[in-house]
């Protein structure tokens, strides 16, 4: 308990932080709690909207994460190395270059849809009793889809650039309105990751036992499945590309809480929002006004822990 | 009231069909060994009496009632299966794993209510565990892990005990400990056992009811002393024994001594 | 594993279809003022680089697997391809111009490297069977790819230039490139033949191989080098180019069987024959625009994963 209150308490100092310092402005906490009352500033318009988009976004991408390791058994599995991600990408990719004005307001629907389809498919393909093949499937899917992305890119090159930001990942411009899309999800996430969780904690003693403990694999299964790529199609959606945070963030938190997922799932999902509002945060405020992608941020951050975990030999469920 | 199948078929591909019409009842209360040769369809059999499997043509009844119409918790809450080389995460400990056998009986969120804590430590008592509890499973020794495992079996506080070859791998007093412990659970709470045992003596020293699988059919089955005899052997397993009784005629010793 | 088509019939067919390839490439394309200059100057070495680097290539994917015996195993999703590139833009953003091919070569092979190391530490461990190695290559391939497009995207002068390279292209190739790639391409099939005995032993296993007396820390950090050679040198001439190392080994042990004498020459064939057909599609598909040769590899290749993948 001490050390979800720990998390909860980072998380409040993080947000007060990124709401006072931007390529603007510094404001005191004061200032910044003014602005929020009054409903006004650019505290209220810009920073706030984003800095809950960045929390969610992160809530989102790591409990998406938490839910895979445990559904593949497989610690390395995450929502970008599977393909999910990119195929939200890819969904999006083509609609800023086919439509970029119509699609302003529906790009949230566009990249689920995009992540779904790739997601129906790697079902169909991989599962199977091996989680070797459902992986196996999914990265197969990841580089084919990447390719398309490229192709697209480095044929249309104009709109390249706007695509490329954004499948980067980032929260630059994410307002109230992307706020408001990601909040049913992001609820779905944590309420439908906290409720399986029971069901899914004995899926590591592997499928034989699960089952003669009681565990009914056919139903179990695909919910989590649904549930990872909802999340990850939801955050997609709205920041982009944004890798490692799906990767990365189960590990710590299996790590500072034990493998029991009732309790690991909304740690995650806490310290998962922490740590992409924090890069986002860095990125903005590292060279202003340039603005670094959180999700390169994310990628250097998250890519040195992965590999102490690696050379530590700590890639265990 | 017993386990029953009625003509198991069953084949993991089309071109070769291990089981081939096997009907055999595992009578309730007593310890059922399986034997046979290797492929000759043991494991597979377990795997279908607890519906791990679904048979290509037959049935199986347990109780009573056909196994296809209980429900999954139901199910697990009446039999338990331990499985051949089972693995658990790397840091699991003892107590952890014996845990997961009340899954059956824990409430939508999982909370443990005071009767899955009483359960667990009669387990870890029963198998003569509970100063490993809190030690990690990976860091027993062999007959000390397969302890944990049937800790965990008996948690589920099941009536059938299913066990596939629960002594192979083991030294000979790992292997003494768990038959011995299997004894005393059917003699002290009645559990019924149906356990896959390679050492013809495992089964005659161990099993009242011993059933013989041969080419996908029911061999023979009955009580030890009827089963090993010399012909019998010689036509299960292709060796030639000695056969000498023990401590009692009924639980005859078998010493293999040379092919056929 | 029973050859399916045997050695012969492969090799011919093979040197048929680059026969092929070499001609639709020096004769496919906008007539231009000066034939003589187009042809030896601009389509010959550009054709002969992409053979070469398609042999480079072929043979780096069939050391990695065996490194790591995983027939998974390949530069792009391992990583050596990104983390190669990553180094050359780098470089290429450091100088603010194209670098000399021998500039790009060495950081190229630094770059490679880093990622070669963890690969050998990965296999050592044990605890990297299968997929699990995959997924570690890809988090390596993707931090790589993320750190070059971050580079990118922060000098925004040379973004579409570099962006088509970093998807693999064999434009602009000339002799120097060839002779590069062809050398290093040299000294791995010496080094290769002369060591395929030993290198056999491994696929048995460390404990085994060491009780032949053969090492097998050093073998594989051997084979392991000379894979990142090749695909440093291929990545510094064209770009990343991936794919070819996982499709190619395959289809050689289909054609001729796991016969080191025989494979080895047919790896290089069909590797070649790849590249080079993709590379004339690549150019001719959407003229005049070029599509980069490593999409092309992805998108063939990556279904011949899947498959492959099903069939574990």
């Amino acid at each position: 308990m001490a050390k979800f209150v720990v998390l909860l308490v980072m998380l409040a100092v993080v947000i007060v932080l990124s709401l006072s310092f931007g390529a603007t402005d510094s404001l005191t906490p004061g200032a910044v709690v003014n602005e929020i009352v009054a409903g006004n500033g650019v505290v209220y318009l810009f920073r706030l909207p984003r800095a809950l988009a960045a929390v969610l976004v992160g809530l989102c991408f790591a409990i998406s994460g938490t839910v895979l390791q445990s559904l593949t058994r497989n610690p390395l599995a995450s929502p970008d190395l599977l393909g999910v991600t990119s195929g939200g990408g890819l969904a999006t990719v083509i609609a800023i270059l086919v439509a970029p004005a119509a699609i302003g307001p529906y790009i949230t629907w566009v990249a689920f849809v995009g992540a779904s389809m790739v997601a129906a498919v790697i079902w169909f393909l991989g599962r199977g009793a091996s989680a070797q093949r459902f992986i196996l499937t999914g990265v197969a899917l990841s580089a084919f889809t990447h390719a398309i992305i490229t192709l697209l890119l480095v044929t249309y090159a104009p709109s390249a650039a706007e695509a490329m930001i954004w499948l980067k990942g980032s929260l630059f411009g994410r307002g109230w309105v992307h706020v408001k899309h990601l909040l049913p999800w992001a609820c779905f996430a944590v309420v439908g990751g906290i409720v399986v969780a029971h069901q899914a904690n004995p899926l590591v003693l592997g499928p034989t036992i699960a089952t003669t403990l009681g565990i009914r694999l056919s139903v179990l299964r695909p919910c989590l499945w649904l549930l990872s790529v909802a999340s990850a199609a939801a955050a997609v959606a709205v920041a982009g590309t944004i890798g490692f945070v799906g990767l990365i963030v189960p590990h710590v938190a299996r790590r500072l809480c034990g493998p029991d997922l009732r309790f690991t799932v909304p740690f995650s999902g806490l310290l998962g929002g922490l740590f992409v509002l924090l890069a986002d945060t860095a990125g903005r405020v590292i060279a202003p006004p340039l603005e670094i992608p959180a999700g390169l941020i994310c990628a250097f951050l998250g890519a040195p822990y992965f590999g102490y975990l690696l050379v530590k030999g700590k890639t265990d469920l | 009231m017993s386990l029953e199948a009625r003509g198991l078929q069953f084949s993991y591909n089309e071109n070769e069909p291990i089981l081939r019409g096997l009907s055999v009842v595992i009578p309730k209360g007593q310890i059922t060994a399986l034997i046979g040769r290797n492929g000759c369809g043991k494991s597979t059999l377990l795997r279908l009496l607890n519906r791990l499997l679904e048979p290509g043509g037959g049935q199986v009844f347990l109780e009573g009632r056909d196994l296809g119409g209980y429900g999954a918790k139901e199910l697990a809450q009446t039999m338990a299966h331990l499985t051949q080389s089972p693995t658990a995460p790397a840091g699991l400990s003892v107590k952890e794993l014996v845990e997961f056998g009340r899954h059956p009986y824990r409430g939508f969120l999982g909370r443990a209510s005071s009767k899955d804590r009483e359960v667990v430590d009669w387990a870890l008592q029963q198998t003569s565990l509970v100063e490993l509890a809190d030690r990690a499973l990976d860091s027993l020794s062999g007959g000390q892990r397969q302890r944990a495992w049937i800790a965990m079996a008996l948690a589920q506080d099941t009536e059938y005990l299913l066990l596939d070859e629960p002594t192979t791998h083991l030294d000979i007093a790992h292997q003494l400990e768990v038959l011995e412990l299997l004894a005393k659970l059917n003699e002290e709470n009645r559990k019924t056992i149906v356990m896959v045992v390679h050492d013809p003596n495992h089964a005659s020293q161990y099993a009242q009811n011993v059933v013989c699988l041969s080419g996908g059919t029911l061999l023979r089955e009955g009580r030890p002393a009827d089963i090993f005899t010399e012909e019998n052997v010689e036509e299960l397993f292709g060796v030639t024994p000695l056969i000498f009784p023990g401590t009692t005629p009924a639980k005859p010793w078998c010493v293999p001594l040379r092919t056929l | 594993m029973r050859p399916v088509a045997g050695f012969w019939p492969s090799v011919f067919s093979t040197v048929l279809l680059i026969a092929l390839g070499g001609y639709l490439s020096l004769s496919l394309g906008p007539t231009s003022a000066d034939p003589a200059y187009t042809l030896y100057q601009i389509r010959l070495p550009r054709f002969v680089t992409a053979v070469l680097v398609g042999a480079a290539l072929g043979l780096a994917g069939s050391l990695l697997q065996l490194a790591t015996r995983n027939p998974l195993s390949e530069p792009e999703l391992l990583g050596v391809n990104q983390s190669a590139v990553f180094a050359v833009v780098l470089l290429l953003l450091v100088l603010g111009e194209r670098a000399h091919p021998l500039a790009m070569l060495s950081v190229a092979l630094l770059g490679g490297a880093v990622t070669g190391t963890a690969i050998l530490l990965m296999s050592a461990s044990g605890a990297f069977p299968r997929e699990r190695l995959i997924l570690a290559g890809l988090t390596m391939a993707f931090f790589f790819g993320s750190a070059s497009s971050g580079l990118l995207l922060l000098n925004e002068t040379d973004l579409f230039e570099l962006l088509h390279w970093t998807a693999g292209k064999l434009s602009g190739a000339n002799w120097l490139d060839a002779g590069l790639v062809g050398g290093c391409l040299v000294v791995a099939v010496i080094v290769s033949v002369a060591r395929a005995t030993q290198w056999n032993a491994l696929l048995l296993g460390d404990d085994t191989a060491r009780g032949l007396g053969i090492d097998p820390v050093n073998r594989r950090v051997e084979i392991v080098s000379l894979a990142v050679l090749l695909c440093a040198v291929s990545v510094a001439v064209a770009g990343p180019i991936g794919f070819v190392g996982i499709i190619v080994p395959h289809l050689a042990n289909a054609m001729a069987g796991l016969d080191y004498r025989r494979r080895t020459p047919l790896l290089l064939l069909m590797g070649g024959a790849l590249v080079a057909l993709s590379d004339l599609l690549a150019r001719t598909v959407l003229h005049p625009a070029e599509i980069p040769v490593g999409i092309l590899t992805a998108l063939v290749g990556a279904p011949y994963f899947l498959y492959r993948a099903q069939k574990l």
